[in-house]
């Protein structure tokens, strides 16, 4: 699975562990003040794939600022590998909704921005971007401008220069979330690929239940008013996991566990089953 | 309906051929113009229009070959006037953009007095410009640059500030520093602002170094004008006006067309 070249699977202990004790977001406003995420506290090992799920308004995107060092906390404190938050780490990619890519540049121009931005050497970047490239099979793309590509090609090319210097700490904000449901899917497996590949610790974050559950290795589920974590789940299923995983009695369950979280908070609200509700009714 | 498509090819030929000759860019255009002249030329000849009140195209065209010389050496300096005046604003006003948009104070402070120095007409002040520097290219090509510059601030601020959050974040969390945001970021999403920003920069420019020419010079096709007004040689006046409308609309297009060649990604 592993492409030549790259470690065979996420060992060496390289990937960031991530600290989270007692994080607290007021959005203060002269008028009224908004609490984004109420006293979180956590553990991510290095190395594992975490979602954060749950509907609009429940902080997952505020969290994922928080530990990119975008934002900072009102109170508590985050750790990315050992060190104190305060800044977007050295060794941080990010993957946002929109692909962000620049019009102006080529296709492999907008991934070695990241070099660029990083002053590292262009030349051993290049190689380093077609390697990338054709593991999304976008090889022959090289120098074409964004326009001319599709969006889910779009937000490849943003992973790739999101993962161009091999980061240690990978967080994507609802990277699928503009693509339709086929590329949509297509992603998601090209994704888990390359997080196996890897040796980095991923923080998803999503609002799709099967999505998370088809990726991660731990979820957790978010809820709003204030932001804060209902459910943490650990997703014990086989890796390398195939679209047919999703088919599975244990991938179900999985998804009906999420669910029921969702339906007790009453963010999901079920329809009885068809025949229970004629019965009554009549 | 049937009798339109029948093999009627050799009567259809020249009519597409036409229809495309009509379609082409700048067909329209042409035809209004060539026109408009006709329709000039056989009135004053008609109505027998003194040729100090308004001359006759052929009239024009006339003092135009007879007067090559002379229009040709003011429009030099027109041109020359017009030129310095354009590219004094264009630096001037891409800098002043880039202070404004990097500290905003600064930008807050500056704007009254930009938008100030815009609100009075040139016209009024270009006089002071002869007192203070005197008559001359010097001078006009500073009313040029007056009345350049402002677009080009306006534009290239608009771009610059054109940038998103999300590419901001973006940046950010590459650790890229100010000048770098500046530089992979906020300046190539301001080119095609700064680009319209000049275009509108290179008509005011020419406006500009006319009125300086009107108001205190010796040269140019603006004393030009002066001069052949005072002496109702009308035809010649209206062939340097015919010479810098054509500067104008050469300018105007060899902006457009450098921005072209910058912006290559739309």
């Amino acid at each position: 699975m592993a492409a030549p070249g790259q470690a065979a699977a996420p060992a060496s202990g390289r990937a960031a562990r991530i600290g989270i004790s007692g994080v607290e977001r007021v959005y203060a406003s002269t008028r009224s003040s908004v609490t984004a995420l109420h006293d979180l506290t956590t553990e991510v090992p290095g190395g594992q794939f975490l979602s954060l799920l749950g509907p609009s308004g429940c902080g997952k995107s505020t969290l994922l600022r928080l530990i990119a060092g975008l934002e900072h906390p009102t109170s508590g404190t985050i750790e990315v590998g050992g060190t104190t938050v305060t800044a977007p780490h050295p060794d941080l990619g990010m993957v946002f909704q929109e692909d962000l890519l620049m019009p102006w540049r080529t296709v492999i121009d907008n991934i070695l921005l990241q070099a660029d931005v990083r002053r590292a050497d262009r030349k051993a970047m290049r190689d380093r971007a077609r390697e990338l490239l054709a593991q999304v099979g976008l090889e022959a793309c090289e120098n074409k401008y964004p326009r001319e590509l599709s969006g889910g090609m779009r937000q490849r090319v943003g992973i790739c220069r999101a993962i161009l210097h091999d980061p240690r700490l990978l967080l994507m904000d609802e990277p699928f979330a503009a693509l339709d449901a086929m590329t949509r899917d297509q992603m998601a497996v090209d994704l888990a690929d390359m997080a196996a590949q890897r040796d980095t610790t991923v923080v998803f974050v999503t609002h799709s239940i099967s999505e998370a559950v088809f990726l991660s290795d731990r979820i957790l589920v978010m809820s709003p008013r204030p932001g804060r974590v209902v459910a943490d789940i650990t997703v014990d299923l086989p890796r390398p996991r195939g679209l047919h995983v999703r088919e599975t009695p244990r991938f179900a369950d999985y998804v009906g566990q999420v669910t029921e979280v969702f339906e007790d908070l009453g963010i999901l609200r079920d329809r009885r089953p068809a025949g229970h509700h004629e019965g009554t009714q009549r | 309906m049937s009798h339109s498509t029948a093999p009627t090819g050799r009567a259809t030929a020249p009519r597409t051929g036409l229809r495309r000759l009509a379609g082409a860019p700048g067909f329209a255009p042409l035809v209004m113009l060539v026109g408009l002249v006709a329709v000039w030329q056989v009135c004053v000849r008609v109505l027998d229009v003194p040729f100090y009140l308004l001359p006759a195209p052929s009239d024009i065209w006339t003092a135009g070959v007879d007067n090559w010389g002379l229009l040709w050496s003011n429009a030099l300096v027109t041109l020359a006037e017009t030129l310095v005046g354009f590219a004094l604003s264009a630096v001037v006003g891409v800098l002043l953009a880039v202070v404004m948009v990097a500290w905003p104070l600064a930008g807050r402070a500056l704007y009254p007095v930009l938008v100030a120095s815009q609100v009075i007409p040139k016209v009024a002040i270009a006089p002071l410009f002869v007192v203070w520097i005197g008559t001359g290219v010097t001078t006009s090509s500073l009313i040029a640059f007056v009345m350049a510059f402002f677009p080009v601030v306006v534009n290239a601020t608009q771009g610059l500030n054109s940038v998103s959050e999300g590419s901001l974040h973006l940046m950010r969390s590459m650790g890229a520093s100010q000048w770098q945001v500046f530089r992979y970021l906020r300046l190539p999403s301001a080119l095609p602002f700064i680009i319209t920003g000049l275009q509108l920069a290179i008509a005011f420019a020419i406006v500009g170094a006319i009125v300086g020419e009107f108001v205190g010079s010796d040269s140019g096709l603006g004393y030009l004008l002066i001069v052949t007004q005072g002496n109702l040689m009308t035809d010649t006046l209206f062939a340097a006006l015919v010479v810098l409308t054509a500067m104008g609309l050469l300018l105007y297009y060899g902006v457009e067309l450098l921005g072209r060649l910058v912006i290559r990604w739309k």
